[in-house]
Formats: C-alpha cells, structure tokens, sequence
C-alpha cells in the first residue's frame, strides 16, 4: 500500500516538474538566432568607413599579401591586392560574399577571386582558402577568422580595421607590373634574375615567386668575372610594402669577401637594358633600387641561371610530357601531337649508361596505335657554358623499339625550336624541374628527372 | 482496496500524460522566405532558366554541392552569363527544337546545374570534369576556362552535358531491353576501366574506356558521343573497308556490337519519350 502510495507521489513529481521556461529557454527560435548572428556579423563587416585590411599568409612557409576587404551591404566585396598575375587581375575586384552558419557562423567568398586564384594553385594543393569560419571579435574590435579548408592547421586570418589611403601605401601594384613587364621581357617559364650591386663586385642570382612571395638567392658571382661564384642556397619568404620586397628572414653572410645583410630591396626606376644573345636584341629591363643597408642595386633580367647549370647532377635521364612543351607562351601539346602521331613525351639522355660509352640523345618517345613502342633520338655531342647547352646532332635520327608510322622527320621541328642558334639555357624552373628554354625562338622544354 | 488504488494511479498517470502539453505548441515549423535577389546574374537565370525550365543554375559557390574530399573554386563571374548562353545553345535549343523535344526537356530536365569554375581535384590527385547526382543536378567544371572556339574544351562540356543528362533516361525508363547482352565479356569495373586504351575499347565495343565500367556508363556515353562527336559514325559505326590486318578486323568487330547499341538508343529514346536522337544530332552538329 505505501509502495503504491510513494510511486503515485513520485510520479505526480516526475509529470509535473517540468516548467515553461525549461522548454522555451530562449526567448527566439534556432532560425530567429542564426539570422541575427548571421545580421550582427555581417554589420560588423560592412561597419568600416575605409573596410578592412588583412596581413593574408596562405600557407607555412610562403609569404604574404596586404589585402583590403570593403564589404557591402548589398552582398558585394571589394578585393584589393598586389598579385601580378594574369595582367593585374586581381589588383582590384568586386564579387558577391555570403555570411552563413553551418556549426558556426562563416564567410563565403562565392564568386572567383584572389583568394580562389591562390587556393586552386599546385592542383588545388596551395593552402589558400575562400571559406572562412568566423571565430570571434577581439576587444579592439578586430574579426578573426580561420580556414574552413585546410587540412591541418588552420591558417587564422585576422581583419583590421584599415586607414584611409593605407591600401595606396602598402599595395604594391606598380611594383608587381614592372616585375611582369621583367619576366615578360625574356619570355621564359622561369622568372630569373641577377641582383648587381653599383658599389661592389658583386652580383647574385635570384628567382622570384609572385604567387607563392618568395625569393631564392642560388648563387653569388663577381662582377668583374662570372666564373668566380659561390653557390647559396637562400630562400625566404616576404611581403610587399609598396615599392618594397621586405624579406621575412634576412640574407646575412659573407659572399666572396662582401660582408652582406639585406632584409629587403625598395625599387624605383624601371629602366630599358638589352640582352645580345640572339640575331636580334632581346628588349628586357632592369630595375634600380637600394637595399636595406643602402647599397645600390639593378635586378635585371638574366638567362644565367647557376642551379640549372648543375641538372646534369640530378640525373642522366629526364622526360618531358608534351603538355610541357611551350611555344612563345601557348601550350604546344596537341602541336606536337598532331606533327609527330603517338609522341607522349620528349626524352633527353645526358651521359647515360648503356654499357658502352655514355649515351647522349634527345628526341620523342612515341605509343604507336598498334600497342608497340617507338624511341625517336637523335645522339649528340655537347658542350655546357655554365647553363648554356651547345648541342651538335649526329646527322640522323635513330630509331630504337619497334617501327613507327609517325612522320619522325617532324621531331627536327622540335629539337630546332629548343636548341636554333646554340641558345639552349637550363633554368631550374623549381624544384627538381628543368626548363630548357631558348630566347631566340621563344620555345620553352620543361623536363624533370627520372633516375 | 488495492484494486482501487491500482485504479487512482492509472487515472493518475493518465491526467498527468494527457495535461502536459503546453496550449501554444505548434507542430508547424514556419516556411522560410528569402528576399529575391536584384543580382543581375540571378535576374537572368530567375527569368530564363528557373521560370522556363524549372531548373536552377547555381554559380555561386556552396560547399554542400561538392563532395568533401574534393577542392574547387568557383566561377569567375563575368564568365556565368557565358557558359548560360553555351548552355542554351548546345543543350536547351537542341533539344526544343526537335519534335517532341520541348516536352521531353521539360519533363526531364534536372532540377539543378552546378558551375564549377576549376576542375574538380579529388583527393588521389586524379580530376573529374562532371558529375550527376540521379537526375536531380548535373555539375559542370573548368566554367573559367570557356572558349567557344577551343574545340577540346567545348567537347569536354558537351561530352559532360549530354552524358549526365542521359543517365536520366535509365533512370527513369531502365536500359533498353537486351543491352547488357551486346557486349557482356567487354565491361571492366569503375576501379579499373581506366587501364584500357581507346583503341581496346573500341575493339570491345565501347566508344570510350570509361564506357566499360558499368552498362549505365556505356549508354550514357554512347548517347554523348553520338550528340558531340563530329566523326561518330567513321569511328565507331561505319566499318573500316578491305581490313588487312587482324587489329582492324577487330575494330569491325567492335563496331558490330556498337552498332547494335546505336539503334537500341535510338529506338529506346524513340519509344519512350518520341524524341529523334538524330535530329538533335544535326541540330548540334550545324552550331560546331
């Protein structure tokens, strides 16, 4: 009877001892809040009077872009940045952007932009991003932000309240067209230049990285003779201020006697320079500036390249895929392809080891429809003046696998364009991959090793 | 006694269970409305793809229509209006211009096209240009590489196009009876149709290697490169003369069976929607 009488008591208890307020513990439904949160974020974005600016880093290890936001409230950005790619376009855009909550509240860059440029680079590899996840607001009224997409690490992105006129001041489009206008110039894939110093007898050999903002320092040499050199292996990444490359990490050494710190290089003059390689004159430019420690510099455009003077210690067997071959900037695959039936590839062999004396040959490997194998090479003896490769082809070329149908004399068209005038330059195009590339014809050959 | 505080505690617990709802609770979620949007790009697809089709062209990016494993970018915006024109061109005209053909697209169209500017990059390291999710939406990539005069790429984009919109029709109408007897011996697997080579398929009797790994692929395919394929019918219907060597009689052999396909497709699109593959065929072929 108590039994009973207890769970009666007990289970009034459990009925009733739920409230109103318990149910109902916010005063607004799941959407009514989201859409807030989504309004309140989306004011703060579109508050500033000049918008926001963003130190933008993509990746560990690459360096970094001012970039000034100005958001709408009519769901349009206003991107603005330095990248000198495709022509500027990407010095000053306008998309749509989304903010939306997902398992929190997010900022969607929806149309292509510098961010989706960066993102898609090295096969969608390059750790940029375009779908950020809102983190919070920092007391000084700062938005942080961090990666919907990268793996690992999430790159933080933190947007500060820009000044007037601060993107005028610290975006450096001028100085990204007179680097195009310098690469351009020469035509080549790789991007290679030489640092000369006005007041000492010393130059270096650099490449620059636009998309990826580094800067690698491969050699040192005099002015007075080349052949004197120091190999370096100095890569840092930097930022553009303007008219200046400031370096994350700065060069200090001794190079060949010259007690050297530069933390970056502030450019002014573009000015017209020649390169006398070919028939006809080459038009490139040099652009004077000063470094950190105020010595005086001309980048100019070069096709010396030290590293690419040593692919033949990489390897003694390289291939290119005929969608490497370039012709004066177009892709020349389907060319190649359509001249030479079945060509998949360029092959080089350089002092290769087929039991006999070292083997030389360039020329195409070719899948014949029938299922059969084709090597079309022409051997040849050369000479290498630091990147410079000389070619001279045996008179024939030889055919080893199985016979062909595809018009083999074609494959002369190919190793004329690269190797016409003795002006073959190996340029190390980036890492393990080599450009040969020849400024009188314009044609480009980007092979990587095999063995 | 105790049968009637048994039944005090059933009354109990019953008033208890049937008071506890709240008065104002509703199971009506309300709908959600969204303001229309005044983006020109929206304006044109509200007006000529949505309102006439009933088929929504999104272009701008949701990750939710791409797989998780898979990165792109999205379109570039002043190429949206574009690849919609392309669309219109190559896909919708074709297709309403033929008899029965209005009808047939409008009844089948998918509800959904998703542009993707880049390729699509999965995990592996591998791409893919297109997609279908069962009829309900076709996903087209590399948008921001459109160039009407580059013939690879406008192959690829019909190629992706017609093939995803014919796998509605086994979807909705089963393959044609018999299909999976014309080539039995020639289907690989979608693990591994990638290590044949054109030629190998064609001997089979499929017009590409991706058209053996399943029997829905290898209709969907065949529909595609007949739509396309300028030289369709040298290449895989009509025989190579005076065969000499075995390879080329195998060729023939292959061409046999995708003739027997040919016709099947034909007459399956004939049977059930009233549509004449070939007269679309000649509609494409006088745009490229």
């Amino acid at each position: 009877m108590k039994r009973i009488l207890y769970l009666l008591c007990l289970t009034s208890f459990i009925f009733t001892g739920c409230k109103d307020d318990d149910i109902n513990l916010f005063d607004k439904t799941a959407d009514e809040r989201a859409a807030e949160a989504i309004a309140n974020l989306k004011a703060d974005l579109i508050a500033p009077a000049n918008g926001w600016k963003l130190r933008y880093r993509p990746e560990n290890g690459s360096g970094s872009f001012y970039v000034f936001l100005k958001f709408e409230d009519d769901n349009t950005v206003n991107i603005q940045t330095d990248l000198g790619v495709d022509d500027g376009e990407y010095f000053n855009q306008t998309i749509t952007y989304r903010v939306d909550n997902s398992l929190g509240l997010e900022l969607i860059l929806e149309n292509y932009s510098f961010f989706s440029y960066l993102f898609e680079q090295d096969d969608a590899t390059f750790g940029a991003e375009y779908e950020f996840n809102f983190v919070n607001k920092t007391p000084d009224d700062a938005l942080v932000f961090s990666s919907k997409t990268d793996f690992s690490n999430p790159t933080i992105l933190l947007f500060v309240e820009a000044a007037a006129d601060e993107a005028d001041m610290l975006l450096g489009t001028a100085l990204a067209q007179n680097l195009n206008a310098m690469s351009a110039g020469l035509g080549s894939l790789t991007q290679s230049y030489k640092l000369v110093y006005e007041n000492k007898d010393l130059e270096f050999y650099l490449s620059l990285n636009d998309m990826r903002r580094t800067i690698s320092f491969k050699s040192a040499a005099r002015k007075s003779n080349i052949q004197i050199a120091q190999a370096m292996t100095f890569t840092t990444p930097y930022i553009v201020k303007g008219d200046s490359i400031v370096f994350d990490s700065p060069l200090t050494g001794s190079f060949l006697g010259n007690p050297i710190t530069m933390k970056g290089i502030k450019f002014n003059n573009l000015e017209d320079a020649e390169l006398n390689v070919c028939t006809d004159p080459i038009q490139v430019f040099s652009y004077a500036g000063v470094t950190s420690a105020n010595d005086l510099v001309q980048l100019e455009t070069t096709l010396l390249d030290a590293s690419g003077s040593q692919f033949a210690s990489q390897s003694d067997f390289f291939v290119c895929p005929i969608s490497n071959i370039i012709d004066n900037g177009v892709f020349a695959g389907a060319a190649v392809a359509e001249d030479i039936t079945g060509a998949s590839s360029m092959q080089l062999y350089y002092n290769y080891d087929l039991g006999g004396d070292p083997f030389y040959a360039m020329g195409f490997f070719i899948q014949n429809s029938n299922g059969t194998t084709t090597f079309a090479l022409r051997e040849f003896t050369s000479t290498l003046v630091n990147n410079n490769l000389i070619v001279n082809f045996a008179p024939e070329i030889s055919i080893f696998g199985s016979p062909t149908t595809a018009n083999i004399d074609n494959v002369n068209i190919y190793l004329d364009a690269m190797t016409a005038g003795d002006a073959t330059y190996i340029l190390e195009y980036a890492d393990g991959l080599y450009e040969f590339f020849n400024p009188c014809t314009g044609w480009s050959f980007v092979f990587f090793p095999i063995n | 006694m105790k049968t009637k505080f048994k039944s005090l505690l059933i009354i109990g617990v019953l008033l208890c269970v049937s008071t506890s709802c709240f008065d104002d609770e509703k199971v009506s979620a309300p709908v959600k409305t969204y303001p229309v949007s005044n983006d020109p790009i929206d304006r044109f697809i509200q007006a000529n793809f949505i309102d006439r089709y009933g088929v929504a062209v999104r272009y701008k990016f949701v990750d939710r229509y791409v797989d998780l494993n898979k990165r792109v970018t999205p379109p570039k915006r002043e190429l949206v209006e574009p690849m919609l024109n392309f669309l219109t061109e190559f896909w919708i005209d074709p297709f309403i211009n033929v008899s029965g053909g209005r009808r047939f697209f409008e009844n089948h169209v998918p509800a959904e096209v998703v542009f993707i500017g880049s390729t699509i990059y999965n995990a592996d390291g591998t791409v893919t240009l297109g997609t279908a999710d069962a009829g309900a939406r076709i996903t087209l990539s590399e948008v921001n590489d459109i160039d009407p005069e580059n013939r690879a790429w406008v192959f690829r984009q019909l190629g992706t196009i017609y093939h995803e919109f014919a796998h509605i029709m086994h979807q909705r109408y089963n393959l044609p009876s018999s299909w999976q007897q014309i080539s039995p011996q020639g289907y690989t697997s979608l693990g591994s149709w990638f290590n044949l080579t054109n030629e190998e398929a064609l001997q089979r009797g499929f017009v590409s290697p991706y058209g053996t790994s399943t029997f829905n692929e290898d209709f969907a395919e065949i529909v595609a490169f007949l739509l396309y394929d300028p030289e369709f019918f040298e290449k895989y219907i009509d025989d190579e003369p005076n065969c000499t060597t075995a390879a080329c009689e195998s060729r023939n052999e292959g061409r046999a069976r995708l003739r027997r396909k040919y016709n099947a497709v034909l007459t399956h699109y004939q049977q059930f929607t009233g549509v004449d593959l070939l007269a679309v065929r000649e509609l494409i072929q006088a745009k490229l």
